[in-house]
């Protein structure tokens, strides 16, 4: 299955939500603006590249996980695509279009605007931050009843938030011990593959 | 499947594709309103067919560069009404005619451009 996240810039929330879905961000605890902007995709999104499917990677279950920028136009993303796979025949089955825009805050829309459209990213960037720290446990429990509504993921999902906060950044490894991905099933976890070349 | 959180976004019908039926070169014809988003939608439909990696020879995206004049938008005005609805199909007629010369001609256009077998020809946004 396609699970594609989507929010208006495709910089902040979907990103958080995607990120937090292949276990890049842990569950349990926030992460730091560090490792926020460690993020290709985090803060990154150009107007021009609005509509495009970011591939993000695929989760241990084998679902594919990408998001994309809609702009203020949910409806037009969810009624196109819901067109072109009746034309192509692919089934409702195969994809899953989750709207993050519910868990954006004020704090993210200010910072979002400042440094994307106005490009003041020195003062939006960390304003932007603080806000998707703040909403952070709500993308977290957006996440979870994503994945406990497609599946897959075996019968405890909370024993994955144990190996999930193992992860950092900057690291040899970043998903963890090799050892540990053995055990609880993360050999089926690639590292996440970004399209995106990092712009600064 | 669609999952919702919040009422973001009225669904009027926006990014709907509406199958209009099959020409005379037997070729799927679909009409689709694109809400003032021209580049996103383009960007949409190619990472679509991206996604599931169909050819882009599959579809064939034409802009018809046309946009609402005063009588396409008093006409789907007065539409909304039950009592003022005759006149706004009446407005609109009135608006579609006045483009109705350059959208025969882009129509043409395609279908000399477009052979049943290939589908080649492509009007970028």
């Amino acid at each position: 299955m396609k699970i594609i996240y989507h929010c208006y810039g495709g910089a902040h929330s979907s990103v958080t939500a995607a990120a937090i879905h292949l276990g890049i961000f842990p569950e349990d605890r926030i992460p730091s603006r560090e490792e926020f902007w460690a993020v290709p995709l985090y803060d990154r999104q150009e107007a021009d590249e609005h509509g495009h499917f970011f591939f993000v990677g695929k989760d241990k279950a084998g679902h594919e996980v990408f998001l994309t920028a809609r702009r203020s136009h949910p409806e037009i993303l969810e009624n196109m695509f819901e067109s072109l796979a009746g034309i192509f025949g692919v089934t409702p089955d195969d994809y899953y279009l989750v709207n993050v825009m519910g868990k954006v805050n004020l704090t993210m829309k200010l910072g979002g605007f400042l440094s994307r459209r106005w490009r003041f990213i020195r003062v939006g960037r960390p304003l932007v931050t603080r806000g998707t720290q703040a909403a952070y446990f709500q993308m977290v429990k957006l996440v979870q009843r994503v994945k406990s509504k497609v599946g897959g993921y075996g019968e405890n999902p909370i024993l994955q938030r144990q190996h999930l906060s193992t992860c950092c950044f900057g690291g040899s490894d970043p998903y963890g011990k090799s050892a540990d991905r053995e055990k609880t099933g993360w050999q089926f976890l690639e590292p996440a593959v970004f399209e995106f070349q990092r712009k600064r | 499947m669609n999952f919702k959180e919040n009422g973001e976004g009225q669904d009027n019908g926006a990014g709907k594709i509406l199958s209009l039926g099959k020409d005379s070169q037997g070729n799927d014809v679909y009409a689709l309103s694109v809400k003032g988003e021209r580049g996103m939608i383009y960007r949409l439909v190619e990472s679509f067919l991206g996604m599931y990696e169909i050819k882009e020879s599959e579809l064939s995206l034409i802009d018809s560069g046309v946009r609402d004049n005063l009588y396409l938008l008093a006409g789907s005005f007065f539409c909304r009404s039950n009592y003022l609805a005759p006149l706004g199909r009446y407005l609109t007629s009135i608006g579609v005619k006045k483009h109705y010369g350059r959208l025969s001609q882009l129509v043409s256009e395609i279908t000399t451009g477009l052979g049943k077998s290939s589908l080649t020809t492509q009007e970028k946004l």
